[in-house]
Protein backbone atom coordinates (compact mmCIF):
# COMPACT_ATOMS: atom_id res chain seq x y z
CA UNK A 1 0.00 0.00 0.00
CA UNK A 2 1.28 3.70 -0.26
CA UNK A 3 1.58 6.00 2.09
CA UNK A 4 -0.98 9.03 3.31
CA UNK A 5 -3.63 6.67 2.44
CA UNK A 6 -7.01 8.43 3.31
CA UNK A 7 -9.21 6.64 6.26
CA UNK A 8 -11.79 5.66 3.93
CA UNK A 9 -9.45 4.11 0.93
CA UNK A 10 -7.78 2.16 3.72
CA UNK A 11 -11.72 0.99 4.15
CA UNK A 12 -12.29 0.63 0.28
CA UNK A 13 -9.35 -1.46 0.65
CA UNK A 14 -10.59 -3.75 3.52
CA UNK A 15 -13.98 -4.25 2.04
CA UNK A 16 -13.27 -5.15 -1.53
CA UNK A 17 -10.42 -7.41 -0.05
CA UNK A 18 -13.16 -9.24 2.40
CA UNK A 19 -15.80 -9.49 -0.71
CA UNK A 20 -13.52 -10.95 -2.73
CA UNK A 21 -12.55 -13.46 -0.37
CA UNK A 22 -9.34 -12.61 1.21
CA UNK A 23 -8.76 -13.58 4.52
CA UNK A 24 -9.62 -10.89 6.89
CA UNK A 25 -6.92 -11.91 9.17
CA UNK A 26 -4.28 -11.37 6.52
CA UNK A 27 -5.93 -8.00 5.19
CA UNK A 28 -6.67 -6.62 8.59
CA UNK A 29 -2.78 -7.54 9.33
CA UNK A 30 -1.96 -5.54 6.50
CA UNK A 31 -3.52 -2.25 7.28
CA UNK A 32 -2.48 -2.82 11.16
CA UNK A 33 1.47 -3.16 9.01
CA UNK A 34 0.47 -0.02 7.39
CA UNK A 35 -0.47 2.05 10.37
CA UNK A 36 2.40 1.02 12.52
CA UNK A 37 5.05 1.83 9.21
CA UNK A 38 3.31 5.39 8.52
CA UNK A 39 3.00 6.50 12.45
CA UNK A 40 -1.38 6.57 12.19
CA UNK A 41 -1.70 3.87 14.85
CA UNK A 42 -3.80 6.86 16.95
CA UNK A 43 -6.19 6.80 13.75
CA UNK A 44 -7.05 2.93 14.49
CA UNK A 45 -10.59 3.54 15.75
CA UNK A 46 -11.43 5.80 13.36
CA UNK A 47 -10.13 3.37 10.32
CA UNK A 48 -12.48 0.83 11.94
CA UNK A 49 -15.14 3.09 11.94
CA UNK A 50 -14.70 3.83 8.63
CA UNK A 51 -14.41 0.59 7.80
CA UNK A 52 -17.86 -0.50 9.22
CA UNK A 53 -19.06 2.76 7.50
CA UNK A 54 -18.03 1.21 4.19
CA UNK A 55 -19.39 -2.61 4.56
CA UNK A 56 -22.58 -1.25 6.02
CA UNK A 57 -23.20 0.75 2.66
CA UNK A 58 -22.19 -2.67 1.55
CA UNK A 59 -25.34 -4.51 3.60
CA UNK A 60 -22.57 -6.09 5.85
CA UNK A 61 -23.65 -4.50 9.35
CA UNK A 62 -21.28 -4.53 12.77
CA UNK A 63 -23.26 -3.50 15.52
CA UNK A 64 -22.50 -2.99 19.22
CA UNK A 65 -24.93 -4.06 21.63
CA UNK A 66 -24.78 -2.97 24.87
CA UNK A 67 -27.16 -4.54 28.18
CA UNK A 68 -26.64 -5.35 31.71
CA UNK A 69 -26.85 -8.61 31.19
CA UNK A 70 -25.81 -11.44 28.43
CA UNK A 71 -28.28 -11.68 25.06
CA UNK A 72 -30.02 -15.18 24.96
CA UNK A 73 -30.20 -16.02 21.18
CA UNK A 74 -33.86 -15.10 21.04
CA UNK A 75 -32.91 -11.52 22.06
CA UNK A 76 -30.00 -11.66 19.35
CA UNK A 77 -32.12 -12.71 16.49
CA UNK A 78 -34.86 -10.04 17.20
CA UNK A 79 -31.74 -7.29 16.94
CA UNK A 80 -30.26 -8.40 13.40
CA UNK A 81 -34.13 -8.41 12.49
CA UNK A 82 -34.55 -5.40 13.60
CA UNK A 83 -31.42 -4.03 12.14
CA UNK A 84 -32.70 -5.45 9.03
CA UNK A 85 -29.20 -5.52 6.56
CA UNK A 86 -28.31 -8.27 4.62
CA UNK A 87 -25.52 -9.64 7.00
CA UNK A 88 -25.39 -8.92 10.81
CA UNK A 89 -22.41 -9.10 12.97
CA UNK A 90 -23.14 -8.27 16.42
CA UNK A 91 -20.43 -6.90 18.62
CA UNK A 92 -22.39 -7.58 22.30
CA UNK A 93 -20.71 -5.82 25.26
CA UNK A 94 -21.98 -6.59 29.03
CA UNK A 95 -22.12 -3.32 30.92
CA UNK A 96 -23.80 -3.77 34.45
CA UNK A 97 -23.83 0.10 34.80
CA UNK A 98 -26.71 -0.02 32.80
CA UNK A 99 -28.63 -1.67 34.78
CA UNK A 100 -31.36 -3.11 32.42
CA UNK A 101 -32.49 -2.77 28.48
CA UNK A 102 -29.84 -2.18 25.67
CA UNK A 103 -27.77 0.13 23.66
CA UNK A 104 -27.84 -0.52 19.77
CA UNK A 105 -25.04 1.65 17.88
CA UNK A 106 -24.20 0.82 14.30
CA UNK A 107 -22.89 2.88 11.30
CA UNK A 108 -25.57 4.27 10.93
CA UNK A 109 -28.43 3.75 13.65
CA UNK A 110 -27.45 4.92 17.18
CA UNK A 111 -30.22 3.83 19.70
CA UNK A 112 -30.22 3.66 23.35
CA UNK A 113 -32.75 2.06 25.23
CA UNK A 114 -30.91 1.70 28.57
CA UNK A 115 -32.42 2.31 32.44
CA UNK A 116 -29.13 4.28 32.39
CA UNK A 117 -29.85 6.42 29.76
CA UNK A 118 -33.48 7.06 31.25
CA UNK A 119 -32.62 7.88 34.40
CA UNK A 120 -30.01 10.54 32.91
CA UNK A 121 -33.03 11.74 30.58
CA UNK A 122 -34.92 12.09 33.95
CA UNK A 123 -32.24 14.17 35.40
CA UNK A 124 -31.09 16.22 32.43
CA UNK A 125 -35.49 17.17 32.80
CA UNK A 126 -34.21 19.54 35.58
CA UNK A 127 -35.14 22.92 35.68
CA UNK B 1 -36.37 173.35 126.51
CA UNK B 2 -35.57 171.08 124.47
CA UNK B 3 -37.90 172.07 121.70
CA UNK B 4 -36.75 175.73 121.72
CA UNK B 5 -32.99 174.44 121.11
CA UNK B 6 -34.60 172.31 117.75
CA UNK B 7 -36.39 175.63 116.68
CA UNK B 8 -33.46 177.48 116.95
CA UNK B 9 -31.55 174.90 114.74
CA UNK B 10 -34.16 174.48 112.10
CA UNK B 11 -34.54 178.02 111.63
CA UNK B 12 -30.49 178.73 111.46
CA UNK B 13 -30.55 175.89 108.85
CA UNK B 14 -33.04 177.49 106.74
CA UNK B 15 -31.36 180.63 106.44
CA UNK B 16 -28.33 179.41 105.34
CA UNK B 17 -29.89 177.64 102.47
CA UNK B 18 -31.23 179.89 100.96
CA UNK B 19 -27.70 181.86 100.55
CA UNK B 20 -27.28 179.33 97.47
CA UNK B 21 -28.70 178.66 94.21
CA UNK B 22 -30.68 175.94 93.91
CA UNK B 23 -28.38 173.67 91.29
CA UNK B 24 -25.87 174.00 93.82
CA UNK B 25 -27.97 173.51 96.74
CA UNK B 26 -28.57 169.75 95.32
CA UNK B 27 -25.04 169.90 94.85
CA UNK B 28 -24.78 169.07 91.56
CA UNK B 29 -21.47 170.45 89.75
CA UNK B 30 -22.43 172.58 86.37
CA UNK B 31 -19.01 171.42 85.18
CA UNK B 32 -18.61 168.22 86.08
CA UNK B 33 -21.82 167.76 84.61
CA UNK B 34 -21.01 168.99 81.07
CA UNK B 35 -18.30 166.98 81.04
CA UNK B 36 -19.96 163.89 81.94
CA UNK B 37 -22.41 164.94 79.21
CA UNK B 38 -19.76 165.46 76.79
CA UNK B 39 -17.97 161.79 77.68
CA UNK B 40 -21.85 160.09 77.71
CA UNK B 41 -22.54 161.54 74.00
CA UNK B 42 -19.03 160.79 72.77
CA UNK B 43 -19.52 157.11 74.34
CA UNK B 44 -22.52 156.82 72.54
CA UNK B 45 -21.30 157.96 69.54
CA UNK B 46 -18.54 155.41 69.81
CA UNK B 47 -20.67 152.41 70.33
CA UNK B 48 -23.11 153.52 67.75
CA UNK B 49 -20.39 153.20 65.63
CA UNK B 50 -18.21 150.08 66.20
CA UNK B 51 -19.76 148.12 68.97
CA UNK B 52 -23.12 148.30 67.85
CA UNK B 53 -23.04 147.37 64.66
CA UNK B 54 -20.72 143.69 65.38
CA UNK B 55 -23.33 143.38 68.27
CA UNK B 56 -26.23 143.62 65.82
CA UNK B 57 -24.55 142.19 62.98
CA UNK B 58 -24.00 139.00 65.53
CA UNK B 59 -27.56 139.04 66.68
CA UNK B 60 -28.77 139.21 63.41
CA UNK B 61 -26.87 136.37 62.53
CA UNK B 62 -28.26 134.57 65.34
CA UNK B 63 -31.93 135.88 64.53
CA UNK B 64 -30.87 134.53 61.04
CA UNK B 65 -29.24 131.04 62.28
CA UNK B 66 -32.49 130.69 64.56
CA UNK B 67 -34.95 131.03 61.75
CA UNK B 68 -32.73 128.72 59.44
CA UNK B 69 -32.81 125.98 62.67
CA UNK B 70 -36.75 126.72 62.82
CA UNK B 71 -36.86 126.11 58.96
CA UNK B 72 -34.91 123.34 58.93
CA UNK B 73 -37.04 121.86 62.00
CA UNK B 74 -40.19 123.04 60.39
CA UNK B 75 -38.84 120.80 57.35
CA UNK B 76 -37.05 117.92 59.37
CA UNK B 77 -40.70 117.64 60.96
CA UNK B 78 -42.16 117.84 57.82
CA UNK B 79 -39.99 115.00 56.16
CA UNK B 80 -40.43 113.06 59.87
CA UNK B 81 -44.24 113.38 58.93
CA UNK B 82 -44.05 111.92 55.22
CA UNK B 83 -41.32 109.33 56.33
CA UNK B 84 -43.82 108.41 59.07
CA UNK B 85 -46.79 108.21 56.51
CA UNK B 86 -44.21 106.57 53.91
CA UNK B 87 -43.01 104.45 56.51
CA UNK B 88 -46.73 103.19 57.71
CA UNK B 89 -46.98 102.85 54.38
CA UNK B 90 -44.07 100.35 53.79
CA UNK B 91 -45.41 98.92 56.69
CA UNK B 92 -49.06 98.14 55.36
CA UNK B 93 -46.82 97.32 52.09
CA UNK B 94 -45.14 94.80 53.96
CA UNK B 95 -47.49 93.38 55.97
CA UNK B 96 -49.27 92.69 52.63
CA UNK B 97 -46.62 91.25 51.33
CA UNK B 98 -45.93 89.24 54.28
CA UNK B 99 -49.16 87.61 54.46
CA UNK B 100 -48.63 87.37 50.37
CA UNK B 101 -45.08 85.34 51.26
CA UNK B 102 -47.21 83.55 54.37
CA UNK B 103 -50.42 82.14 52.04
CA UNK B 104 -47.39 81.38 49.51
CA UNK B 105 -45.33 79.38 51.99
CA UNK B 106 -48.32 77.80 53.42
CA UNK B 107 -49.49 76.57 49.77
CA UNK B 108 -46.19 75.83 48.71
CA UNK B 109 -46.07 73.64 51.91
CA UNK B 110 -49.02 72.15 51.66
CA UNK B 111 -48.04 71.34 47.92
CA UNK B 112 -44.83 69.96 49.22
CA UNK B 113 -46.41 67.84 51.80
CA UNK B 114 -48.89 66.65 49.14
CA UNK B 115 -46.06 65.73 46.64
CA UNK B 116 -44.20 64.23 49.30
CA UNK B 117 -47.09 61.87 50.44
CA UNK B 118 -47.28 61.10 46.53
CA UNK B 119 -43.79 60.37 46.32
CA UNK B 120 -43.60 58.04 49.79
CA UNK B 121 -46.95 56.44 48.54
CA UNK B 122 -45.34 55.63 45.39
CA UNK B 123 -42.16 54.45 46.64
CA UNK B 124 -43.95 52.18 49.59
CA UNK B 125 -46.11 50.63 46.13
CA UNK B 126 -43.08 49.83 44.82
CA UNK B 127 -40.91 48.63 47.34
CA UNK B 128 -44.15 46.24 47.96
CA UNK B 129 -44.16 45.37 44.30
CA UNK B 130 -40.19 44.62 44.28
CA UNK B 131 -40.96 42.91 47.86
CA UNK B 132 -43.82 40.57 45.66
CA UNK B 133 -41.35 40.25 42.86
CA UNK B 134 -38.47 38.84 44.96
CA UNK B 135 -40.87 36.55 47.02
CA UNK B 136 -42.40 35.17 43.96
CA UNK B 137 -38.61 34.62 41.95
CA UNK B 138 -37.64 32.80 45.71
CA UNK B 139 -40.84 30.69 45.71
CA UNK B 140 -40.05 30.30 41.89
CA UNK B 141 -36.52 29.12 42.67
CA UNK B 142 -37.49 27.09 45.89
CA UNK B 143 -39.83 25.74 43.65
CA UNK B 144 -36.96 24.65 40.82
CA UNK B 145 -35.00 23.42 43.86
CA UNK B 146 -37.68 21.34 45.08
CA UNK B 147 -38.48 19.76 41.66
CA UNK B 148 -34.57 19.61 40.91
CA UNK B 149 -33.94 17.96 44.25
CA UNK B 150 -37.24 15.65 43.72
CA UNK B 151 -36.24 14.23 40.28
CA UNK B 152 -32.76 13.59 41.46
CA UNK B 153 -34.13 11.57 44.68
CA UNK B 154 -36.26 9.92 42.05
CA UNK B 155 -33.89 8.64 39.62
CA UNK B 156 -31.00 7.64 42.51
CA UNK B 157 -33.79 5.41 44.11
CA UNK B 158 -34.87 4.30 40.88
CA UNK B 159 -31.42 3.52 40.16
CA UNK B 160 -30.83 1.48 43.23
CA UNK B 161 -34.07 -0.26 43.35
CA UNK B 162 -34.38 -1.17 40.00
CA UNK B 163 -30.72 -2.00 39.25
CA UNK B 164 -31.58 -4.80 42.49
CA UNK B 165 -34.76 -6.12 41.49
CA UNK B 166 -34.52 -6.29 37.54
CA UNK B 167 -33.88 -9.72 37.12
CA UNK B 168 -32.88 -11.59 33.18
CA UNK B 169 -36.59 -11.91 32.31
CA UNK B 170 -37.65 -8.51 33.06
CA UNK B 171 -34.53 -7.06 31.24
CA UNK B 172 -35.34 -9.32 28.53
CA UNK B 173 -39.04 -8.20 28.22
CA UNK B 174 -37.65 -4.75 28.23
CA UNK B 175 -35.40 -5.13 25.54
CA UNK B 176 -38.64 -6.84 23.34
CA UNK B 177 -40.75 -3.65 24.07
CA UNK B 178 -37.70 -1.50 23.46
CA UNK B 179 -36.94 -3.07 20.26
CA UNK B 180 -40.63 -2.89 19.29
CA UNK B 181 -41.46 0.86 19.96
CA UNK B 182 -37.97 1.76 18.10
CA UNK B 183 -39.32 -0.45 15.02
CA UNK B 184 -42.80 1.32 15.32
Amino acid sequence: MQGNLSRRKIALYVADSAASGVVPGRVLAEVAAYLLESRRLRELPLVVRAIEEVLADKGVVVATVTSARTLDEALRTRIVEQIGAKEVHLREVVDPTVIGGVRLQTPDVSFDATVIHKLQALRAAKV
Amino acid sequence: MIYTLFTQFASETADAEAAVSPVEALGIDGKLLLFQLVAFLLLTWLLSKYVFPVLMKAVDDRQKRIDESNAAALEASKQAAETEEKLAGLLKKARSEAADIVATAKAEAAGLLATSEEKSKTQAERIVAQAHETIEKDVLAAKKTLHNETVELVAQATEKVVGKTISQSVDKTLITESLKEAKA
